[in-house]
């Protein structure tokens, strides 16, 4: 009962990562846990390991050694990415489906039928109702990143990773962004964000830095460990 | 309903929505024009192999002893295409995973393990149906090459194609599901190729690689034995898609990027992005040589900073693009030996494989071009640099084919040396500024080009065969002399002139490379 009770207070939880490319340790001996309804920002320079950590958790990447659990289930599994959202800082969009059939196939292969109010709601929200039945060839960066992250955010999840979310995003683009993140957390999902902008820090309530794939710091968020974390 | 069939049901919805807006993009008279035009090619090139043909008929002794040796060959044939695909699979082929279905499909709920071995029949099939294909091909030529013998190739030579291809895909999935490092992999490949060559030198013809390979003879497909070993190859490629599920998908990843690359490349017809591509895809990368480093304090003039930095080229290559390099030269330098004797079809089949060392040759040349601010940032003419970086390349590329010309003309007799020599001095020049052509053309793409009148642009596709015309013009001293020949002069003369008379590449080049800049301003 009490083991239940810590892994039901637990959404994810890392032990002791290591993952290593060519000889040189990307991530080392990392462990955190996120909580339900926490927004945690991931923060470190360029190759300190954030997208390697991301790549671990969505079970795209087998790490050396270390335990990786989302709500009990081991990273990768179907059940883990069954409760499981993650956007990527590169948005990777099919050339011949419409932004809808995108947003539409996300739901759906998540077994949710009944999607459209949602999804209505988060190209609205992103300002790009005027695309739904474009296809992506045309797009600029920023309306890319606006689809990948409406599809990732129109499925149900237990645990939204999201990896630079804001590049390419317009001001307006930031604030919806850091709106979703919170209404996230509010509906009882935690949140993860890797990120080098200080304006996604106002609505994170706890910081990861990571410096040469080490965890450095733990706890509250602070500006100044965006740009030296150690 | 159930999970399995809830999803099936949603990728054909996937697969439906993507193919109707895929038809809905393409312009179906544009697909027509451009399929008559592929028709016109192929009927072309089957128009010149069949004149070629007229030189090369085979004889029933010949056909005889190609029978005889045909499994043996077949065996080899499978060794290689099993053993590629090991150390393909090593690397993370035959499966592609694209970024968009990555994120769409991989990181949902759905069976990542089905996914996988769905793509991984795709991938087995097509290798089969390409191998037999291409089997079929050979086997028809060689029934055109040999009239006068009853037997039927095709079948046979198709069937061990689609063997061979099996092969491939199941030793590709064996591996890339087994997670085998490269050093495995390559061991795998070369035990195979032990044992295939102690099971001939032991005259055993019992090895399954051996009795697969009899389908090769004349005259045999269609045999109950052709269907038993297809039938077995089949059940090897089936297992290696059985074990796919588990593959690492970070290896797919990495794999599917360059192949992505490849496909660009190709797409947008551009050679050198193909080869780069594939050379990433073999993981054929530059490799830290310090032992050269003596050669750099011989040219310490900043004049000769270019001709250094193509000597850095050459030195830092893998051990893989030298024995690349020297089998593309000695084949070709073969071909061209032999098509003075034999005729048209090996000057067909030598002018790709020139062109393809030249590109090699050119090296330096490519890694400056890759990035355009590169000739920004050096304070000179920008034709200057490049002229220079052809120095080294020319003088590379001379001595190899001189040196491949007069080692294979030991083996075809009857081909005067001076000829050998012309040939061979043509050919290192000539392939060496045809590939710059390509490498400078294929650097930034010209604004000015989409200003122009679409049929002004369509004139574009002359202009992309300029670099294989001007790789080609080897051809001069070999056909001069032929000439000279059939007109009962001595060939010697008329190879010099050809020769002589080819060095109007390397000095169009170099005037086209000094003045384009003035030409595009134009």
């Amino acid at each position: 009962m009490a083991a239940e009770a810590k892994t039901k207070a637990k959404v994810l939880e890392v032990k002791e990562l290591t993952k290593s490319f060519d000889h040189h340790a990307a991530v080392n001996g990392i462990s955190f846990a996120l909580a339900p309804g926490s927004v945690t920002a991931l923060v470190g320079p360029n190759g300190s390991g954030k997208t390697t950590i991301i790549r671990t958790v969505a079970g795209l990447s087998k790490p050396d050694s270390g335990r990786i659990e989302i709500l009990g289930a081991a990273a990768g599994s179907r059940q883990a990415r069954s409760v499981t959202s993650i956007i990527f800082d590169e948005p990777a969009l099919y050339a011949d489906l419409t932004v809808w059939e995108h947003l539409a196939f996300s739901a759906r292969l998540c077994g949710v039928e009944d999607f459209s109010a949602r999804a209505d709601d988060l190209l609205r929200r992103f300002s790009i109702s005027e695309l739904h039945d474009s296809l992506p060839s045309g797009f600029s960066r920023g309306q890319r990143q606006k689809v990948s992250l409406a599809m990732g955010l129109v499925r149900p999840y237990k645990l939204l990773i999201l990896d630079e979310p804001s590049n390419g995003l317009d001001g307006p683009g930031v604030r919806s962004l850091a709106a979703s993140l919170t209404e996230s957390a509010e509906a009882g999902a935690a949140v993860l964000v890797a990120t080098h902008l200080p304006d996604l820090l106002q609505v994170c309530g706890a910081m990861l830095a990571i410096s040469d794939g080490k965890l450095v710091y733990q706890g509250k968020p602070d500006r100044a460990r965006i740009e030296s974390p150690s | 309903m159930s999970q399995a069939v809830q999803e099936r049901a949603v990728l054909r919805d996937l697969s439906s929505a993507r193919r109707s807006h895929f038809a809905a993009s393409h312009d179906l008279l544009n697909v027509i024009v451009k399929g008559y035009f592929s028709a016109i090619a192929v009927l072309l090139v089957l128009d010149v192999a069949a004149t070629a043909s007229k030189f090369f008929v085979f004889t029933s002794a010949q056909v005889a002893a190609f029978s005889s040796f045909a499994p043996r060959i077949g065996a080899v044939v499978l060794v290689a295409a099993l053993a590629g695909g090991l150390a393909a699979g090593s690397r993370g082929a035959p499966l592609s995973l694209f970024a968009a279905e990555l994120r769409l499909l991989f990181l949902s709920p759905m069976n990542r393990e089905r996914l996988l071995r769905g793509k991984a029949v795709r991938a087995v099939i097509r290798y089969a149906i390409a191998g037999a294909f291409l089997g079929a091909a050979i086997g028809f030529g060689a029934r055109t090459l040999s009239p006068a013998h009853p037997a039927d190739p095709p079948l046979g030579f198709g069937a061990l194609g689609a063997m061979a291809g099996l092969a491939y895909g199941a030793g590709s999935t064996i591996s890339l599901s087994l997670a085998l490092g490269r050093r495995v992999a390559y061991g795998i490949g070369f035990l195979l190729a032990a044992f295939e060559a102690a099971a001939y030198l032991s005259g055993l013809h019992i090895d399954p690689f051996y009795l697969s390979g009899q389908t090769l003879r004349y005259g045999t497909g269609g045999t109950t034995l052709a269907f038993t070993a297809l039938g077995a190859w089949a059940v090897l490629g089936a297992l290696g898609i059985m074990r796919t599920g588990s593959a690492d998908i970070e290896k797919i990843e990495r794999h599917s990027e360059m192949v992505s690359r490849l496909r660009f490349g190709l797409a947008t017809r551009d050679i050198r992005a193909v080869i780069l591509a594939s050379r990433a895809l073999s993981e054929d990368g530059y490799r830290p040589r310090r032992a050269f480093a003596f050669l750099w304090r011989l040219l310490p003039s900043p004049r000769m900073a270019p001709v250094l930095r193509s000597l850095a080229n050459f030195t830092h290559w893998s051990i893989r693009r030298y024995v690349r390099l020297l089998a593309l030269v000695l084949v070709s330098s073969w071909l061209a030996t032999l098509a003075w004797e034999k005729g048209a079809l090996a000057y067909l089949a030598a002018i790709p494989l020139a062109f393809a060392a030249g590109l090699e040759l050119v090296d330096a040349l490519s890694s400056v071009v890759d990035r355009p601010v590169n000739f920004v940032n050096i304070p000179v003419d920008d034709g200057w640099l490049v002229s220079r970086l052809l120095v080294l390349p020319v003088i590379v590329g001379v001595v190899l084919f001189e040196a491949a010309s007069m080692a294979t003309s030991l083996f075809v007799k009857g081909v005067p040396l001076a000829v050998v020599a012309s040939v061979a001095l043509s050919m290192g020049v000539s392939v060496v500024f045809g590939a710059a052509i390509t490498a400078v053309r294929s650097g930034a793409p010209s604004v000015g080009v989409g200003l122009l009148t679409p049929e002004a642009q369509s004139f574009g596709i002359f202009l992309e065969l300029v670099p294989l015309v001007a790789a080609s013009v080897w051809l001069l001293p070999s056909l001069n002399s032929h000439h000279a020949v059939s007109l009962g002069r001595p060939p010697e003369t008329d190879a010099l002139s050809g020769a002589f008379f080819s060095l109007v590449v390397p000095v169009g080049t170099w005037a086209w490379l000094r003045a384009r800049n003035v030409i595009s301003a134009e």
